[in-house]
């Protein structure tokens, strides 16, 4: 395995991910997106810190990637809350309808 | 009790709070108590005056002062103290305070807002007597004017919002000169920048002058003095800036004409004597037959106008329009007769109106109207209340024996010395005085009684009790005004050795 | 004693009006009219026995020591300028007190009869006690300022008393017509007063009112002027303006015929005994300045004798009772002024108490009339009242020989004296006087034969219930008419072999007050030097001619009024039928019409000019500060319209161009969160494009 089939791994998840974002309306499917997109950055942060030439810091990627995914069941909480409390007020959780902040 | 003065002062503020601590319809009582506390405090202040202290220009002999830096930037003080000046009118003060809350035992709409704004007028009226600050002088005598609008506009009569707007803004208008006149003499004092109006009179008195530049080329002490006067004329009232006196009276409630014709005319002369003329010597020579003119004018016409009147009120407001020309005369005539008769009928005159407004508020309590020509023949109805007004009227009109007399004495005496021919003229206002008093006494007690009033009854304790205590002072003052005299005797021989230099 | 007893005299009956004005009411409901009656005649009664008693003391005493100044404490005192409360009691003063207390009390006991059935009865006593308290204190005082004290006391109760009762409006009318027509003669006191303030702060130390030390300071006031004239005769004249008002003379003499309107006690004391006489005891009083001012005294007795002359024409064609002696007053009250002006002082105060007595006698007398003929008072429905009402009608005659001078009655004796000055003053003087001496026995006797002569002309009912009034009021008539009768021997001149016992007694004021005053004063010395002067050539025919000219005068007039009105009334009918006489009797019984001259010179052109100032008052100067508070309104709308368009105009362009703008941009808000997500990736890429391919 090379850095490089990592990497084009990651970015294929990244682009996945940001089609998901962009194209569903769903917003749970938005989310899954988001996930998606944290993911390829964890992948990232671990194939550059395998493959990182600097040896007095081995497991600061690692590090990285445990944060990510901390972070990331964190906002799926909070998303997720939020998506509950639209569900109550709208009856759907379709993003392209939740326009209350157009201009 | 060492800020006894300050105490005299704020005591009614503190009543205010208490008017909306204790149960609701206690209001006048708690006003009563508060006044009557007020001038129970204040006795000290008048038993322990000394009496052979000048004052005045003096600083030293200013009494019960008291002294604090109260804006150090500009110089402000918070200082206070009495001499022969003020000690008579918080006499009178203090007094009529009383015998207003008596005077308005029938108020019943918004009674703690009433008394509320009665107290602070008190506090106001108080303060402008004692202020030794021009900053603080000023500041009581604006502050006495928001009471007095609510106090009118809102428990006055039919008129009263025209009567109230037009006695805030004409007093405003004055106020507002007096402020830039202030500012004026604070930065042109002679010697170092003061507001202390004792400490610049002594130094005008050893000789200081306002050097200020000429305005619109009118030299800089006539100027201010013209302000000034034009400010404090308006309170007096001075024709022809006395319009808005018959307004106010007319539309006021009962306790409030009291108080305005009891006192807050006299703060107009007051500040005559111890602001305007004092201060501005030079000014006073210049415009002293001017003034004496005026206060002619203020007599003749103030009684001419007063024959014509249909409405009582009306007729009392003119009569005192009148009477106050006549202060006017005796400080401009400016001999010790004069002054001294001046400040004389500064107390005088606040009795005896007092008495001739709680005489009017009987006969509107019963009747709900005030035309002179709409009675007749109560004097069969309704004995007591004639003697009493009879009693009042002749006081009015000057008879020996009562105290009006004394003082219109005093003044004539006074002018005569220096002017010969006007005194004459105002002597012509006692003859009109004479006249439209009986005229009203005759057609609204003489006559055929009128059916309307068949049963009209006579004047009530309260009523009485608001009435005699004044009537025991004004027969009492007849007999032995030096009494009274004693008390400003040597504060005003000072004024008028200042003023003749 | 009189320095401790003479201050009750005026406070007793002041005392008197308060208990009697605050608990009379009570007194009357609970005890009656008669107890309340005593009551009110107690305090008079006692002041008139100190009064006589002092006055037995004051003849015990030699004639210098006949002054007492009683001083009380101080009433006013300002720097130079110092009163005090002080009584002074000298013959003048002892004599007016007599005649106060004395004929007071008489006048009170009488009233409790007048006065019987009303039920303000308390009211009147009170009042009429002040008016002795007030009276007391004109004569009593030491100084200027309390006469004037007195002055305007008796003035106001005078008031209250002519409109007592108040219900009927013309009497309260005459009450405030006379207050005022006073007032105007009080200016001309009050400016006397000033003059002499003026006067002693200029030249001395102290200014003083006082009688005694303004007697001493007369010397150096005759030499200043003031406004060109001499200050000396200015003063004595603004004084003199206010005796007028106060005792009646011409022009301000209008009030006191009205004044009638009062009950009739009051017209006796007040309106003939002893209040408009105040006057003539002020220029007693002040003697040591007129004797100094020759043209005062001048013009002081020609206006009497004018007074004098044109009042007794009045009096000849007037019907009301009451109106008769009121006019009559008047010219008496001449009489006095013109012996003070001629200098015949002690003739001058003889007079004004033999006038106070026979007058009050006759107003009491004409009272007992009027109450006895149910409150009638127009002579034409009287007639034959004497076999009535004989004790009335005997003293009401005895009275009338008094007023008209019938030789050895007082009036003889006062008026002749005064008549024989006139003479040797000036003989224009002594014609008025004369005539009007004439006149005044034609219309007295006149009133005598309508009233108690003849045939009575009123109602059967009335005259049947007329009968002689109770003891009360007829005996102080009695007595009263008695005093007029024998009073005139206290004064018997020495040609008639008396010896003016009278003149001495009240010589000492005028010489003791400023002992060189009489000889200083021009006048006096004048006319002193000519009595001298005819005494020593035997000239004394003169003084038995002029006597004996004027008592024939007297009855001569008296005879045509027996004649007109007695035995020949058609005479007087055809008489009065022919135009001539007819109009001259409407010119005098309309008084000349001097009421209505004032009301049209004086007091309509006063209502117009009050009435002008009212409403120039309320238009023009109130008008002016409501122009003043329109004008800053109309500004202040202009000021808001501009600043509507104008100023806020730009803040309100600026404000929709920023929002014209926002409008714009937030087109692109879409509100979607993928639209937005998806312009950042496109703006993303496109700035990384930019910065890897172009830079």
């Amino acid at each position: 395995m090379s850095l490089t089939l990592i990497l084009a791994a990651s970015t294929a998840l990244f682009a996945l991910g940001t089609v998901m974002f962009i194209s569903r309306k769903n917003s749970i499917a938005i989310l899954m997106g988001v996930e998606l997109l944290m993911n390829a950055a964890a992948l990232n942060f671990m194939g550059f810190s395998y493959y990182s030439p600097a040896k007095d810091h081995p497991l600061d990627g690692q590090i990285f990637a445990l944060f990510i995914i901390l972070i990331a069941a964190a906002e799926a909480v909070v998303a997720l809350g939020i998506a509950i409390a639209v569900y109550k007020e709208y009856a759907h959780v379709q993003a392209d309808q939740l326009n209350q902040l157009e201009g | 009790m060492s800020h006894i003065l300050s105490w005299v002062v704020f005591l009614p503020l503190i009543g205010i709070p208490l008017l909306f601590l204790l149960p609701k319809d206690k209001g006048k009582w708690i006003a009563l108590g508060v006044t009557i506390a007020d001038f129970l405090i204040g006795m000290p202040v008048i038993m322990g005056y000394n009496k052979t202290m000048v004052g005045v220009s003096n600083p030293s002999e200013m009494q019960f002062v008291e002294r604090f830096s109260w804006i150090p930037s500009l110089g402000v003080e918070y200082s206070i103290g009495v001499d022969g000046l003020s000690i008579t009118m918080i006499l009178l003060t203090l007094l009529i305070g009383i015998l207003g809350v008596l005077a308005s035992w029938n108020v019943s709409q918004f009674e703690r807002g009433y008394f509320s704004m009665y107290l602070l007028l008190q506090t106001a009226m108080l303060g402008v007597f004692v202020a030794l600050d021009l900053v603080l002088f000023f500041i009581f005598w604006e502050v006495m004017l928001f009471p007095m609008y609510f106090l009118i506009g809102v428990w006055g009569g039919p008129r009263r919002i025209y009567a109230a707007i037009k006695f805030f803004l004409y007093t405003l208008f004055g106020g507002v000169g007096m402020l830039l006149a202030f500012i004026a003499m604070w930065y042109y004092a002679p010697g170092e920048r003061t507001w202390d109006m004792v400490e610049l009179l002594q130094r005008v008195a050893a000789g200081g002058q306002f050097d200020g530049p000429d305005i619109f080329g009118v030299a800089f002490t006539k100027m201010v003095f013209v302000v000034l006067f034009i400010g404090f004329a308006i309170k007096v009232p001075i024709f022809p800036f006395h319009t808005w006196l018959p307004d106010a009276h007319v539309e006021a409630p009962t306790a409030i004409s009291v108080i305005l014709a009891g006192v807050l005319l006299k703060m107009g002369t007051y500040g005559f004597l111890r602001i305007n003329f004092t201060l501005f010597p030079e000014a006073f020579d210049w415009f002293r037959d001017f003034l004496v003119a005026l206060a002619v004018i203020n007599i003749v016409y103030g009684a001419l106008c007063a024959l014509a009147q249909s409405d009582l009120k009306k007729m009392v407001a003119y009569s005192s329009i009148s009477h106050m020309g006549f202060i006017l005369l005796g400080i401009a005539a400016a001999t010790p007769q004069g002054i001294n008769g001046a400040m004389l009928q500064m107390f005088n005159h606040g009795t005896i109106t007092a008495m001739l407004f709680l005489l009017v508020g009987v006969v509107y309590d019963r009747a709900h109207h005030r035309q002179i020509d709409g009675f007749g023949g109560l004097a069969a109805r309704t004995p007591v209340f004639a003697a009493l007004t009879s009693a009042a009227f002749m006081a009015a009109v000057g008879l020996p024996g009562f105290s009006g007399f004394i003082s219109e004495l005093l003044i004539l005496a006074g002018s005569f010395k220096v002017y010969q021919v006007p005194t004459i003229i105002a002597g012509l206002g006692i003859i009109f005085g004479a006249g439209y008093m009986l005229w009203a006494y005759q057609r609204v007690f003489f006559g055929k009684l009128n059916e309307k009033y068949a049963d009209m009854p006579d004047v009530n304790r309260v009523e009485v009790i608001s009435l005699l205590p004044l009537l025991v002072i004004v027969v009492y003052l007849g007999i032995f005004p030096n009494n009274l005299i004693v008390f400003f005797e040597a504060s005003m021989n000072h004024i008028s050795e200042l003023l003749l230099h | 004693m009189i320095e401790s007893l003479i201050p009750l005299v005026p406070i007793l009956p002041l005392f008197g009006a308060m208990v009697m004005g605050f608990f009379g009411k009570r007194i009357q409901a609970a005890f009656g009219e008669n107890l309340t009656g005593i009551l009110g005649c107690t305090a008079p009664a006692l002041a008139a026995l100190i009064a006589f008693g002092s006055f037995f003391e004051l003849i015990s005493l030699p004639e210098e020591a006949r002054v007492f100044v009683i001083k009380l404490g101080q009433w006013v005192g300002v720097a130079d300028f110092q009163v005090e409360w002080a009584f002074r009691y000298d013959p003048l003063s002892a004599l007016m007190l007599m005649i106060i207390t004395g004929i007071g009390t008489l006048i009170h006991i009488y009233s409790m009869g007048y006065m019987h059935g009303d039920k303000s009865f308390w009211r009147f006593f009170s009042y009429i006690n002040l008016f002795l308290a007030a009276m007391l204190m004109l004569v009593l005082g030491d100084n200027l300022l309390i006469m004037f004290l007195g002055w305007e006391g008796v003035g106001l109760c005078s008031y209250l008393l002519i409109g007592f009762w108040f219900t009927n409006s013309d009497y309260a009318y005459a009450g405030r017509k006379a207050f005022i027509v006073n007032r105007i003669g009080d200016l001309g006191f009050l400016t006397g007063m000033f003059l002499l303030i003026y006067f002693s702060a200029m030249h001395y130390d102290i200014v003083t009112l006082s009688y005694g030390e303004l007697a001493n300071r007369m010397e150096v006031l005759s030499k200043l002027q003031i406004w060109g004239l001499p200050m000396l005769e200015v003063t004595a004249l603004a004084f003199f303006v206010g005796a007028m008002g106060k005792s009646a003379q011409i022009p301000l003499y209008v009030w006191l015929p009205d004044a009638m309107a009062g009950p009739t006690p009051v017209s006796a004391l007040i309106h003939a005994a002893t209040m408009v006489t105040a006057g003539v005891y002020m220029i007693g009083r002040m003697y040591f300045m007129y004797s100094m001012a020759p043209i005062a005294l001048q013009t002081i007795s020609f206006v009497a004798a004018a007074t004098c002359f044109l009042s007794a024409t009045i009096g000849m064609a007037q019907y009301d009772i009451k109106k008769v002696l009121a006019y009559s007053t008047v010219s008496q009250l001449g009489y006095m002024f013109l012996a003070m002006g001629v200098g015949a002082y002690s003739a001058g105060i003889f007079h004004l108490l033999t006038h106070a007595a026979f007058k009050a006698a006759l107003f009491m007398g004409s009272g007992a009339i009027i109450v006895a003929l149910h409150h009638e008072q127009d002579m034409r429905k009287m007639g034959g009242l004497l076999k009535k009402m004989p004790v009335t009608g005997y003293s009401f005659i005895a009275a009338t020989l008094a007023i008209m001078g019938f030789p050895l009655t007082s009036g003889f004796f006062s008026k002749d004296e005064i008549l024989e000055k006139a003479f040797e003053h000036a003989p224009a003087l002594w014609v008025l006087a004369f005539t009007a001496a004439g006149i005044t026995s034609f219309y007295m006797w006149r009133l005598v034969f309508m009233t108690f002569f003849g045939k009575y002309r009123g109602d059967e009912h009335t005259w049947d219930h007329c009968v002689e009034q109770p003891k009360r009021t007829t005996v102080p008539v009695a007595i009263l008419a008695v005093a007029a009768l024998t009073l005139g021997f206290l004064n018997v001149p020495d040609f008639l072999g008396g010896s003016y016992s009278f003149s001495n007694y009240l010589s000492p004021v005028v010489k003791d007050m400023d002992g060189h005053a009489l000889e200083a004063g021009a006048v006096l010395h004048a006319a002193a030097e000519h009595a001298a002067e005819a005494e020593e050539h035997g000239d004394l025919w003169i003084e038995w001619a002029l006597m004996i000219g004027s008592v024939l005068w007297t009855f001569i007039t008296a005879g045509l009024a027996y004649y007109y009105y007695m035995k020949a009334p058609q005479q007087r009918e055809r008489l009065m039928a022919k135009a001539g006489p007819k109009r001259i009797f409407q010119v005098l019984h309309d008084k000349y019409y001097v009421d209505e001259f004032y009301d049209w010179a004086l007091i309509r052109p006063l209502i117009r000019l009050f009435r002008f100032l009212a409403n120039f008052d309320k238009y023009v100067v109130d008008g002016a500060v409501n122009l003043a508070a329109f004008l800053s309104k109309g500004l202040a709308q202009i000021a808001g319209f501009l600043d509507k368009g104008i100023v806020d105009g730009i803040v309100n362009e600026l404000a929709w161009f920023s929002q014209a703008t926002g409008k714009g941009f937030s087109l692109m808000q879409s509100g979607r969160i993928q639209g937005l997500v998806a312009s950042t990736l496109v703006l993303f890429t496109a700035v990384f494009a930019l910065l890897i391919f172009v830079l």
